[in-house]
């Protein structure tokens, strides 16, 4: 019983804590944002399982923690405020030569994250980028300039 | 084959400069740059909470309760954790020793719910009944002490009564956080 809702706890908190951190780890993580992950994911993990080892009780827990993110997926969809909330929204960071940098602050984001993400579509200096955007699962998307 | 359902595309995806479809909402952005602020300090209260035993295992946690005449002295956590080990500890004064030894009645809240798992040093005696145990401890000499090793069951708030056959009784409250 008392893991079914350490479960349900533990998979809210992890999702607040995770999303409220400023740089969203997902894609581009480096090993700053593995610490992280795996020593929340590990203490969580810990909480919800107690003293109780038992098969029967990783399962359940597999199985909460399953319908949950089923359950937040189809209240994302359904709802796309919750949408904004769990994913976030896109967010330019770059605009025709010119930086957010009111945004790039706030997500602890530098010039350095940007263009590693434009090295891997070819591009070899950020004067070649028209659009960089945060996207909601935490890469960045880059749009060249018109040749 | 069976068929699916369609639905025209639309173009509903918010536009940069009319030419890139992002779909950004800055509007809340920054409402929710506000909320993670607001969360940051509440996360950095509830640390140092924390540091200072607000939920048990620090300084706040820690208690002591007396008799009057000083007859038991009880050292414990008033706030306890669910599952996490803990000592209560017992001194006993020269009004609760009667021929060598000490009677000691705990209520049953002690080993139901505050899970007791030990006695240190072992009693000579112990007798389960009237909503409690009884211990006789041989005491040869003062100050004289028994520890309990708790570990508490589930969560919640608990009435612990202890008395001693010569000393007032005491009666400690432990809150047992999830």
């Amino acid at each position: 019983m008392h893991t079914i809702l350490y479960a349900i706890c533990g998979y809210f908190f992890l999702l607040l804590v995770v999303r409220v951190l400023s740089r969203r780890p997902g894609s581009q993580m480096t090993p700053f944002e593995f610490v992280i992950i795996f020593l929340v994911g590990g203490v969580i993990i810990l909480a919800t399982m107690g003293d109780d080892r038992s098969e029967t009780n990783a399962v359940c827990a597999v199985m909460t923690v399953g319908l949950m993110h089923r359950t937040v997926s189809w209240l994302k969809t359904r709802y796309p405020r919750m949408g904004r909330v769990v994913d976030g929204t896109p967010l330019v960071l770059l605009e025709n030569g010119e930086w957010h940098q009111d945004i790039m602050r706030r997500l602890q984001l530098t010039d350095v994250d940007v263009m590693a993400a434009a090295r891997t579509k070819g591009v070899k200096e950020l004067a070649e980028i028209k659009y960089a955007v945060l996207e909601r699962n935490g890469g960045i998307s880059i749009i060249k300039q018109k040749q | 084959m069976p068929s699916t359902s369609t639905k025209p595309v639309e173009d509903s995806v918010k536009k940069v400069n009319d030419e890139l479809a992002v779909g950004s909402d800055l509007e809340f952005q920054h409402k929710w740059w506000r909320f993670t602020r607001g969360l940051w300090i509440f996360f950095a209260a509830v640390i140092v909470a924390d540091l200072l035993g607000c939920f048990g295992r620090g300084p706040l946690a820690n208690a002591t309760a007396r008799t009057p005449d000083n007859g038991i002295v009880v050292k414990y956590e008033r706030i306890e954790r669910y599952g996490a080990p803990s000592i209560l500890r017992i001194d006993f004064g020269q009004p609760a020793i009667q021929n060598g030894q000490v009677r000691l009645w705990v209520g049953e809240s002690l080993v139901k719910t505050l899970g007791a798992q030990r006695v240190i040093p072992q009693p000579d005696q112990s007798i389960v009944g009237a909503g409690g145990i009884s211990y006789v401890f041989p005491i040869s000499s003062t100050p004289a002490s028994v520890k309990f090793a708790l570990q508490p069951v589930a969560p919640g708030i608990y009435e612990l009564p202890i008395r001693a056959a010569g000393s007032p009784p005491i009666n400690l409250r432990i809150f047992v956080m999830p």
